[in-house]
């Protein structure tokens, strides 16, 4: 069975304007899934979707077997990681250890098993030594870790992301696919950034004003470059210099 | 303006303290029973914004000077008071504790001189009576200025009540309110335009943000501009009136804050000063525990206080139909306006 | 500008004091500041000599916990102002002129006494250590939190307003202030972005099991440090209020200059 199932679904924020039109998706466990649009195609709505941030959709949304309604919500969210765009958000308790800690410890476990999770969700993120950090104090390469670490704490076994390379230099974006790459959740990454969705996704959605256009092998996706420029985007940077090359 | 430790007895700042808790208390419980995990975090991001709404410099205009925000009649109005109370509380806290800004003795009588009066007078009693029938720009600006004069008024009042409480100050209760709520009233009338801006604003743009606002309640009934006229003008006669009572003690200190309002700045001068505070000096120092001077007919300072009054409702309106002569003129080619 | 900087600057050295001293508790600390600052305001208002022997605290913290001198004159001058302005009076309305001199006096050093000693204090208290103290004090968990969360966003939205008021300021050069034309908009747009950070704060929260308040984690502190220093000091306070040591010291000397002779 998929761990994320989406028949059907429709969404308005309010009457007459439609963000989303039928939208079918089924993501199978493991696997991580691209989300590619133009800004307003209803990417982050999507994702809100997910974990129940809006509910009052039309259609079938299903997590990990279960129906997205308010009754299974905590069951969902205990499972499903969701990274914001702006990590300032994401981040609000006033060092990196007390944000790690914050989902383990509203989930009741001893303080000596929150310690274990948290050293063990900033080690796969690598940023062991900032622990103890004041927030406001890192770097948004840094804050994007320690959000991402925010999430890996309560052992989720999906994790979805919004925008993750945005505002990142070269290096922490570099940095930032590996660690996507060694994550074996099953994952859902919207973005613009079109290489990194090709360094890290097997298969692609393309959204345009909230219809889903195309889905399949993000690099036949990505290869398309007729398809990209009807809806707003551009071929990958790879891909383009490929093509002067040739 | 905060208030320092130093200005206050441990008796005073006592009862302060407890006054203060108790408020907090009883607004903690209200919060609970509403039971909106939602408010928890935007009070706190709240609290940081009137933090840094503090620091903003807004210049007057044709004084060259400028004025600054307390915020406690904003938040209430966004907040709900018992919300906006407990924000205040925590900005307050962070003031003190974090910054050492205003005393650890004083924070007790800081919150109530600073956010009490502005969320439960200005945002539970003004506010919420004014906004009964649904909202309009008009009826925000009225309840902004006049819930913010009396917050500042009322918050003076009890700073001078405090000192004078505590036996620092040798200053005559008189003289002491006269130099204070006039000064006050003016802080008290920017506050007032401030909040007033941002809350229209507000209503403008995104009005389910506002306190109490609902939206088949807008076009039920509009309250009059002679309403508003009505309600500012009692209102500014009843507190013109109770306060001249206080101020009887000393005639003189009314007639100075009038024209200090006014602008004729015909201040006595060093030597006026200085007959003034022999005469009263004469009576103070026989009388310990300082009674209401005597051959005062309450009457009179009453009827000089109504003057007063009249004068700071006038004054109201008159900046009332300056700001909207020039929203008019100026403001609707910028916003589109929704009035 | 400055303003901000300076408060940002403050939140900036609260966090790194406090983080280098941490081993006597904040309730502690909150305790000998409490007492001292109800002994200093508790002294009669002629009684200077008794007052100034309660300079003896500060003088000691500041050279045991080596606190900058310079930045503590910055923080005393508005409550010296203030306190001055208060008194001035006192001169002229009080029994005797001189009198009234003293009286003065005594308010003017009651509130440079106070506002050292919450200074000291504030240079040992981060907001880990008040949030945990106003714990252990019974504070309701509400409070703690919106302190938290404040502490948390204020840097955050002093930069954005930082930056609002730098694009304001290049494109309106030579205004001192805030235009009133600009007054709701400025504020407005500020409140709207807080009020969507805190929307997109409390969704982060939720999805991660937030259950209306934060806890607050013990933290480790050495128990008899802190009860030593809080006992200690507590004594030594009271003594200083209770005997005037600097009039004490005088007569022992001329006692013993009378013994010397």
């Amino acid at each position: 069975m998929a761990d994320i199932e989406l028949r059907g679904v429709n969404f308005s924020y309010q009457k007459g304007r439609q963000v989303l039109h039928d939208i079918n998706i089924s993501v199978e466990h493991g696997k991580t899934i691209g989300l590619i649009g133009a800004n307003g195609a209803g990417k982050s709505t999507l994702l809100k979707l997910l974990v129940g941030l809006i509910t009052d959709y039309e259609g079938i949304i299903e997590v990990l077997g279960q129906p997205v309604e308010k009754k299974n919500l905590s069951d969902i969210r205990k499972k499903t990681g969701y990274v914001f765009q702006d990590s300032d958000s994401q981040l609000f308790m006033s060092t990196v250890y007390e944000d790690v800690a914050f989902g383990p410890r509203n989930y009741g476990y001893s303080e000596e098993i929150v310690q274990k999770k948290v050293m063990e969700a900033l080690c796969k993120v690598h940023i062991e030594n900032l622990k103890d950090r004041q927030i406001y104090r890192m770097s948004g390469g840094q804050k994007k870790l320690a959000s991402i670490a925010t999430i890996l704490s309560m052992e989720p076994e999906i994790v979805l992301f919004d925008e993750p390379t945005i505002a990142l230099d070269p290096k922490n974006r570099r940095n930032l696919i590996g660690i996507l790459n060694s994550m074996p959740e099953t994952k859902i990454i919207a973005s613009h950034d079109l290489d990194m969705i090709l360094d890290t996704c097997e298969e692609t959605v393309l959204l345009s004003e909230g219809r889903i256009v195309c889905q399949g092998k993000t690099k036949d996706i990505l290869k398309n470059k007729e398809l990209l420029e009807k809806h707003d985007m551009e071929l990958p940077l790879c891909m383009q210099d490929r093509r002067t090359n040739e | 303006m905060h208030m320092a430790d130093a200005l206050l007895s441990p008796a005073v700042a006592g009862t302060m303290y407890a006054c203060s808790a108790l408020t907090a208390g009883y607004s903690v419980h209200k919060i609970r029973l509403e039971n909106d995990e939602k408010k928890i975090p935007v009070m706190g991001v709240m609290g940081a914004f009137v933090f840094a709404a503090q620091m903003i410099n807004f210049s007057i205009p044709g004084t060259g000077s400028s004025g600054h925000l307390c915020g406690s009649m904003m938040l209430s109005a966004i907040l709900g008071p018992e919300a906006g109370f407990l924000t205040m509380i925590g900005v307050l806290m962070v003031q003190c504790l974090l910054f050492a800004d205003g005393g650890l003795l004083a924070l007790g009588a800081n919150i109530w001189n600073m956010a009490f009066y502005g969320c439960f007078i200005g945002g539970m009693v003004i506010w919420k009576y004014m906004m009964r029938n649904g909202m309009s720009r008009r009826k925000i600006m009225a309840a902004s200025i006049l819930g913010c004069i009396m917050m500042l008024q009322l918050g003076a009042f009890s700073v001078t009540l405090e000192t004078l409480a505590s036996g620092i100050t040798e200053l005559p209760f008189g003289i002491f309110l006269a130099a204070m709520q006039p000064i006050h009233l003016a802080i008290g009338l920017v506050e007032g335009l401030i909040t007033a801006a941002v809350l229209i604003f507000l209503y403008e743009v995104r009005p389910e943000l506002l306190w109490n606002y609902h939206e088949t309640g807008e076009k039920k009934s509009r309250l009059s501009y002679k309403g508003v006229i009505a309600v500012l003008a009692i209102s500014a006669v009843v507190i013109g009136g109770l306060l001249s009572l206080f101020v009887s003690s000393n005639p003189d200190g009314l007639e100075w804050s009038v024209k200090q309002v006014t602008g004729t700045t015909e201040l006595e001068s060093k030597g006026g000063i200085y007959v003034l505070a022999d005469r009263i000096q004469s009576v103070t120092s026989l009388l310990p525990d300082y009674t209401w001077k005597e051959g005062n007919s309450a009457g009179g300072t009453t009827f000089s206080g109504i003057i007063g009054g009249i004068v700071v409702v006038v004054l109201c309106i008159a900046v009332c139909l300056i700001i909207r002569f020039f929203r008019c003129r100026f403001g609707d080619k910028g916003n589109n306006g929704k009035d | 500008m400055a303003k901000i900087d300076k408060a940002i600057k403050d939140i900036h050295t609260a966090d790194n004091t406090s983080e280098r001293n941490n081993s006597v508790h904040p309730v502690s600390w909150l305790l000998v500041t409490i007492i001292y600052i109800i002994a200093v305001v508790s002294f009669q208002k002629y009684n200077i000599a008794g007052l100034a022997g309660m300079v003896l605290y500060i003088l000691i913290q500041c050279m045991w916990h080596e606190i900058s001198i310079k930045d503590m004159i910055k923080r005393i001058w508005p409550v010296f102002l203030l306190t001055v302005l208060v008194g001035i009076a006192n001169p002229l309305f009080d029994r005797t002129v001189s009198a009234g001199v003293l009286s003065m006096a005594t308010l003017i050093l009651k509130g440079i006494f106070c506002v050292t000693a919450s200074y000291i204090l504030f240079t040992h208290m981060g907001i880990r250590q008040i949030c945990y103290a106003l714990r252990i004090l019974h504070f309701p968990k509400e409070l703690v939190t919106i302190l938290l969360l404040m502490h948390r966003y204020l840097i955050v939205l002093l930069k954005e307003l930082e930056r609002m008021q730098l694009a304001y300021k290049l494109r309106a050069p030579g205004q001192r202030g805030l235009h009133f034309k600009t007054w709701g908009s400025f504020v407005g747009l500020l409140l709207l972005r807080s009020i969507d950070r805190a929307g997109e704060v409390y969704d982060s929260m939720q999805l991660r099991g937030f259950n209306g308040t934060f806890q607050v984690f013990p933290e480790r502190y050495n128990t008899v440090r802190s009860v030593a220093y809080a006992a200690v000091w507590c004594i030594a306070i009271l003594a200083l209020r209770i005997f005037p040591v600097f009039e004490m010291m005088e007569a022992a000397i001329w006692r013993i200059l009378n013994l010397g002779v």
